[in-house]
Protein backbone atom coordinates (compact mmCIF):
# COMPACT_ATOMS: atom_id res chain seq x y z
CA UNK A 1 0.00 0.00 0.00
CA UNK A 2 1.49 3.30 -0.62
CA UNK A 3 0.45 6.34 0.36
CA UNK A 4 0.67 10.21 -1.32
CA UNK A 5 3.25 10.92 0.80
CA UNK A 6 5.17 8.08 0.00
CA UNK A 7 4.59 8.45 -3.72
CA UNK A 8 5.72 12.48 -3.36
CA UNK A 9 9.07 11.35 -1.21
CA UNK A 10 9.62 8.79 -4.31
CA UNK A 11 9.61 11.17 -6.99
CA UNK A 12 11.37 13.56 -4.90
CA UNK A 13 14.28 11.46 -4.75
CA UNK A 14 14.35 10.02 -7.83
CA UNK A 15 14.42 13.69 -9.63
CA UNK A 16 17.16 14.39 -7.20
CA UNK A 17 19.36 11.24 -8.08
CA UNK A 18 18.70 11.86 -11.75
CA UNK A 19 19.81 15.17 -11.43
CA UNK A 20 23.54 13.51 -11.05
CA UNK A 21 24.26 12.24 -14.56
CA UNK A 22 28.01 11.07 -15.84
CA UNK A 23 28.96 14.75 -17.19
CA UNK A 24 28.38 15.78 -13.59
CA UNK A 25 30.58 13.78 -11.97
CA UNK A 26 34.58 14.03 -11.41
CA UNK A 27 37.26 11.97 -13.56
CA UNK A 28 37.40 8.54 -12.43
CA UNK A 29 40.12 7.38 -10.59
CA UNK A 30 39.65 3.58 -10.22
CA UNK A 31 41.11 1.99 -6.67
CA UNK A 32 43.95 0.28 -7.99
CA UNK A 33 45.27 3.31 -9.26
CA UNK A 34 44.96 5.35 -5.51
CA UNK A 35 47.59 3.31 -4.42
CA UNK A 36 48.55 -0.50 -3.64
CA UNK A 37 46.58 -2.01 -0.53
CA UNK A 38 47.71 -0.77 3.15
CA UNK A 39 47.82 -5.06 3.43
CA UNK A 40 50.60 -5.12 0.64
CA UNK A 41 52.23 -1.94 2.15
CA UNK A 42 52.08 -3.70 5.23
CA UNK A 43 53.64 -6.76 4.09
CA UNK A 44 56.44 -5.04 2.53
CA UNK A 45 57.19 -3.27 6.21
CA UNK A 46 56.82 -6.36 7.70
CA UNK A 47 59.33 -8.07 5.31
CA UNK A 48 61.22 -5.25 5.28
CA UNK A 49 61.52 -4.93 9.51
CA UNK A 50 62.05 -8.89 9.90
CA UNK A 51 65.42 -8.44 7.14
CA UNK A 52 67.15 -6.38 9.14
CA UNK A 53 66.49 -7.92 11.94
CA UNK A 54 67.67 -11.36 10.89
CA UNK A 55 70.69 -9.17 9.31
CA UNK A 56 71.49 -7.68 13.30
CA UNK A 57 70.56 -10.87 14.83
CA UNK A 58 73.79 -12.64 12.49
CA UNK A 59 76.25 -9.74 12.70
CA UNK A 60 75.78 -10.11 16.89
CA UNK A 61 75.74 -14.04 16.71
CA UNK A 62 78.83 -13.40 14.70
CA UNK A 63 80.57 -11.30 17.22
CA UNK A 64 79.53 -12.87 20.23
CA UNK A 65 81.08 -16.65 18.93
CA UNK A 66 84.00 -15.27 17.37
CA UNK A 67 85.47 -12.61 19.75
CA UNK A 68 88.90 -10.52 18.81
CA UNK A 69 91.29 -12.41 20.93
CA UNK A 70 94.48 -11.32 21.75
CA UNK A 71 96.21 -14.57 20.70
CA UNK A 72 94.76 -14.03 17.01
CA UNK A 73 97.23 -11.03 16.63
CA UNK A 74 100.00 -11.52 15.01
CA UNK A 75 103.05 -10.53 17.05
CA UNK A 76 104.93 -7.94 15.67
CA UNK A 77 108.75 -8.54 14.61
CA UNK A 78 111.45 -7.02 16.51
CA UNK A 79 111.85 -3.73 16.00
CA UNK A 80 114.85 -3.12 13.73
CA UNK A 81 118.69 -2.83 15.12
CA UNK A 82 119.81 0.73 15.50
CA UNK A 83 121.85 1.78 13.32
CA UNK A 84 125.55 1.26 13.10
CA UNK A 85 126.60 3.83 10.40
CA UNK A 86 128.81 6.78 11.59
CA UNK A 87 128.49 9.89 9.86
CA UNK A 88 130.88 10.60 7.26
CA UNK A 89 134.39 12.25 8.51
CA UNK A 90 133.88 15.87 7.65
CA UNK A 91 137.35 16.39 6.73
CA UNK A 92 139.91 13.98 5.05
CA UNK A 93 142.02 11.70 7.17
CA UNK A 94 145.34 10.50 6.39
CA UNK A 95 145.07 7.07 4.88
CA UNK A 96 147.81 4.67 6.24
CA UNK A 97 150.01 3.66 3.80
CA UNK A 98 149.21 0.19 2.11
CA UNK A 99 152.33 -0.94 2.64
CA UNK A 100 152.51 0.27 6.89
CA UNK A 101 153.10 -3.12 8.64
CA UNK A 102 151.44 -3.18 12.56
CA UNK A 103 154.66 -4.99 12.94
CA UNK A 104 157.71 -3.31 14.77
CA UNK A 105 160.42 -1.89 11.83
CA UNK A 106 163.10 -4.06 11.36
CA UNK A 107 165.71 -1.75 11.71
CA UNK A 108 165.91 -0.31 15.69
CA UNK A 109 168.06 2.44 16.57
CA UNK A 110 170.51 1.50 18.96
CA UNK A 111 170.04 -2.44 18.87
CA UNK B 1 80.60 -8.28 -15.23
CA UNK B 2 77.56 -7.52 -15.47
CA UNK B 3 74.79 -10.53 -14.64
CA UNK B 4 71.41 -10.47 -16.11
CA UNK B 5 68.60 -12.96 -14.33
CA UNK B 6 65.24 -13.96 -15.56
CA UNK B 7 62.33 -12.92 -13.25
CA UNK B 8 59.30 -14.42 -12.91
CA UNK B 9 56.59 -12.40 -14.30
CA UNK B 10 54.83 -12.60 -10.54
CA UNK B 11 58.41 -11.26 -8.81
CA UNK B 12 58.83 -8.72 -11.16
CA UNK B 13 55.46 -7.41 -11.30
CA UNK B 14 55.85 -7.15 -7.00
CA UNK B 15 59.60 -5.99 -7.44
CA UNK B 16 58.56 -2.90 -9.46
CA UNK B 17 55.58 -2.01 -7.76
CA UNK B 18 56.91 -1.87 -4.10
CA UNK B 19 59.80 0.68 -5.67
CA UNK B 20 57.62 2.97 -7.22
CA UNK B 21 54.49 2.52 -5.23
CA UNK B 22 52.19 2.07 -7.67
CA UNK B 23 50.52 -1.02 -9.31
CA UNK B 24 51.87 -2.66 -12.50
CA UNK B 25 49.16 -3.16 -14.62
CA UNK B 26 48.06 -7.06 -15.27
CA UNK B 27 47.69 -8.27 -18.75
CA UNK B 28 43.72 -8.57 -18.19
CA UNK B 29 42.26 -8.37 -21.79
CA UNK B 30 40.65 -5.21 -21.56
CA UNK B 31 38.28 -5.70 -18.79
CA UNK B 32 40.73 -4.39 -15.54
CA UNK B 33 40.77 -6.19 -12.20
CA UNK B 34 37.60 -6.99 -10.58
CA UNK B 35 37.44 -3.93 -8.47
CA UNK B 36 37.73 -1.33 -10.98
CA UNK B 37 35.17 -3.22 -13.24
CA UNK B 38 32.58 -2.72 -10.28
CA UNK B 39 33.71 0.79 -9.90
CA UNK B 40 32.72 1.51 -13.45
CA UNK B 41 29.79 0.18 -13.37
CA UNK B 42 28.47 1.07 -9.54
CA UNK B 43 30.02 4.45 -9.64
CA UNK B 44 26.80 6.42 -10.75
CA UNK B 45 24.60 4.82 -8.62
CA UNK B 46 26.58 5.11 -5.48
CA UNK B 47 27.24 8.59 -6.22
CA UNK B 48 23.56 9.01 -6.26
CA UNK B 49 22.82 6.89 -3.23
CA UNK B 50 25.28 9.11 -1.43
CA UNK B 51 24.06 12.55 -2.84
CA UNK B 52 20.32 11.35 -1.21
CA UNK B 53 22.06 11.19 1.59
CA UNK B 54 24.57 13.96 1.94
CA UNK B 55 22.94 16.73 -0.04
CA UNK B 56 25.83 17.76 -2.13
CA UNK B 57 27.76 16.28 -5.13
CA UNK B 58 31.61 16.36 -4.17
CA UNK B 59 30.97 14.51 -0.61
CA UNK B 60 28.81 11.80 -2.00
CA UNK B 61 31.80 11.34 -5.15
CA UNK B 62 34.37 11.64 -1.78
CA UNK B 63 32.19 9.18 -0.22
CA UNK B 64 31.97 6.47 -2.77
CA UNK B 65 35.13 6.98 -3.23
CA UNK B 66 36.36 6.42 0.35
CA UNK B 67 34.55 3.08 0.14
CA UNK B 68 36.17 1.72 -2.93
CA UNK B 69 39.70 2.71 -1.10
CA UNK B 70 38.27 1.03 1.96
CA UNK B 71 37.46 -2.09 -0.38
CA UNK B 72 40.55 -2.12 -1.94
CA UNK B 73 42.58 -2.21 1.01
CA UNK B 74 40.64 -4.84 2.99
CA UNK B 75 40.08 -7.36 -0.47
CA UNK B 76 42.27 -5.82 -2.90
CA UNK B 77 41.83 -5.62 -6.75
CA UNK B 78 40.51 -9.52 -6.65
CA UNK B 79 38.05 -8.99 -4.35
CA UNK B 80 39.05 -12.54 -2.90
CA UNK B 81 36.39 -13.61 0.25
CA UNK B 82 33.66 -10.99 -0.68
CA UNK B 83 30.71 -12.85 -1.04
CA UNK B 84 28.29 -9.80 -2.28
CA UNK B 85 30.29 -6.81 -3.28
CA UNK B 86 27.05 -5.07 -3.94
CA UNK B 87 25.44 -5.20 -0.19
CA UNK B 88 29.32 -3.87 1.35
CA UNK B 89 29.57 -1.28 -0.97
CA UNK B 90 25.54 0.00 0.17
CA UNK B 91 26.45 -0.48 3.42
CA UNK B 92 29.85 1.35 3.17
CA UNK B 93 27.87 4.40 1.70
CA UNK B 94 25.52 4.47 4.25
CA UNK B 95 28.08 4.40 7.12
CA UNK B 96 30.54 7.28 5.87
CA UNK B 97 27.45 8.69 4.55
CA UNK B 98 26.46 8.69 8.18
CA UNK B 99 29.84 9.70 9.62
CA UNK B 100 30.26 12.49 7.45
CA UNK B 101 27.08 13.96 8.84
CA UNK B 102 27.73 13.39 12.32
CA UNK B 103 31.47 14.88 11.69
CA UNK B 104 29.56 18.20 10.06
CA UNK B 105 27.56 18.43 13.43
CA UNK B 106 29.76 17.85 15.93
CA UNK B 107 32.47 20.06 14.09
CA UNK B 108 30.33 23.16 13.60
CA UNK B 109 27.13 22.90 14.84
CA UNK B 110 26.07 21.56 11.08
CA UNK B 111 22.32 21.34 10.26
CA UNK B 112 21.56 21.51 6.99
CA UNK B 113 20.62 24.78 6.23
CA UNK B 114 16.50 25.70 6.41
CA UNK B 115 14.84 26.47 3.23
CA UNK B 116 15.51 30.35 2.59
CA UNK B 117 19.11 30.16 3.06
CA UNK B 118 21.43 30.11 0.22
CA UNK B 119 22.88 26.78 -0.74
CA UNK B 120 25.89 25.94 -1.78
CA UNK B 121 26.46 26.23 -5.94
CA UNK B 122 26.51 22.33 -6.27
CA UNK B 123 23.64 21.66 -4.14
CA UNK B 124 21.56 24.58 -6.13
CA UNK B 125 22.45 22.96 -8.99
CA UNK B 126 21.12 19.90 -7.44
CA UNK B 127 17.85 21.09 -5.70
CA UNK B 128 16.79 22.30 -9.46
CA UNK B 129 15.46 19.07 -8.82
CA UNK B 130 12.97 17.18 -7.44
CA UNK B 131 9.90 18.54 -4.78
CA UNK B 132 11.75 21.31 -2.80
CA UNK B 133 9.17 20.92 0.15
CA UNK B 134 10.10 17.52 0.46
CA UNK B 135 13.65 18.01 0.80
CA UNK B 136 12.68 20.55 3.55
CA UNK B 137 11.35 18.39 5.14
CA UNK B 138 14.12 15.84 5.37
CA UNK B 139 16.13 18.07 6.77
CA UNK B 140 14.37 17.59 10.21
CA UNK B 141 15.21 13.89 10.06
CA UNK B 142 18.12 12.34 11.60
CA UNK B 143 20.58 10.77 9.73
CA UNK B 144 18.94 7.27 10.44
CA UNK B 145 15.70 7.96 9.31
CA UNK B 146 16.96 9.63 5.95
CA UNK B 147 18.59 6.16 5.67
CA UNK B 148 15.79 4.38 6.09
CA UNK B 149 13.75 6.21 3.95
CA UNK B 150 16.26 6.56 1.33
CA UNK B 151 16.73 2.75 1.65
CA UNK B 152 13.25 2.30 0.92
CA UNK B 153 11.84 4.47 -1.54
CA UNK B 154 14.96 5.22 -4.07
CA UNK B 155 16.55 1.94 -3.54
CA UNK B 156 13.10 0.09 -3.06
CA UNK B 157 14.84 -2.27 -0.17
CA UNK B 158 12.69 -4.74 1.76
CA UNK B 159 12.65 -3.95 5.55
CA UNK B 160 14.63 -6.73 5.98
CA UNK B 161 17.12 -5.56 3.31
CA UNK B 162 17.21 -2.14 5.08
CA UNK B 163 17.71 -4.26 8.39
CA UNK B 164 21.26 -6.32 7.21
CA UNK B 165 22.37 -3.21 5.33
CA UNK B 166 22.15 -0.68 8.15
CA UNK B 167 22.93 -3.60 10.87
CA UNK B 168 19.70 -2.82 12.89
CA UNK B 169 16.77 -5.03 14.29
CA UNK B 170 13.91 -4.96 11.47
CA UNK B 171 11.42 -3.72 14.00
CA UNK B 172 14.18 -0.88 14.21
CA UNK B 173 13.74 -0.33 10.85
CA UNK B 174 9.78 -0.37 10.86
CA UNK B 175 9.83 2.39 13.89
CA UNK B 176 12.64 4.66 12.57
CA UNK B 177 10.40 4.53 8.84
CA UNK B 178 7.20 5.49 10.68
CA UNK B 179 8.41 7.78 13.16
CA UNK B 180 10.11 9.62 9.73
CA UNK B 181 7.19 9.95 7.64
CA UNK B 182 5.30 11.34 10.95
CA UNK B 183 8.27 14.04 10.82
CA UNK B 184 7.39 14.19 7.08
CA UNK B 185 3.85 14.49 7.14
CA UNK B 186 3.96 16.90 10.20
CA UNK B 187 6.44 19.61 8.62
CA UNK B 188 4.69 19.29 5.12
CA UNK B 189 1.23 19.97 6.83
CA UNK B 190 2.58 22.69 8.26
CA UNK B 191 3.96 24.68 5.22
CA UNK B 192 0.83 24.54 3.03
Amino acid sequence: MSSELEDRIRRAMADRAGAVTPDRLQPAIPPTAMGPPARRRRMLIVAATAGLTAAAAILTAVVVLHPHRPDDVVPAGPPPAPSTTTPPPLSPTATSSPFASSTAPATSPGR
Amino acid sequence: MIVVLPLPPALYRWIRQARTGTPFPRPDHGLGPPINQLYHGRRLSLVRLAVLLVDDLPTAEDVVQDVFAAMYRRYGAGLRGLDDPDAYLRTGVMNTARSVLRRRRVARGYRLPPAGVAPAAEEQALQGHGDEKVWAAMRHLTARQRQVLVLRYWSGLSEQEIADTLQVSCGTVKSTASRALTILRSHLRGRR
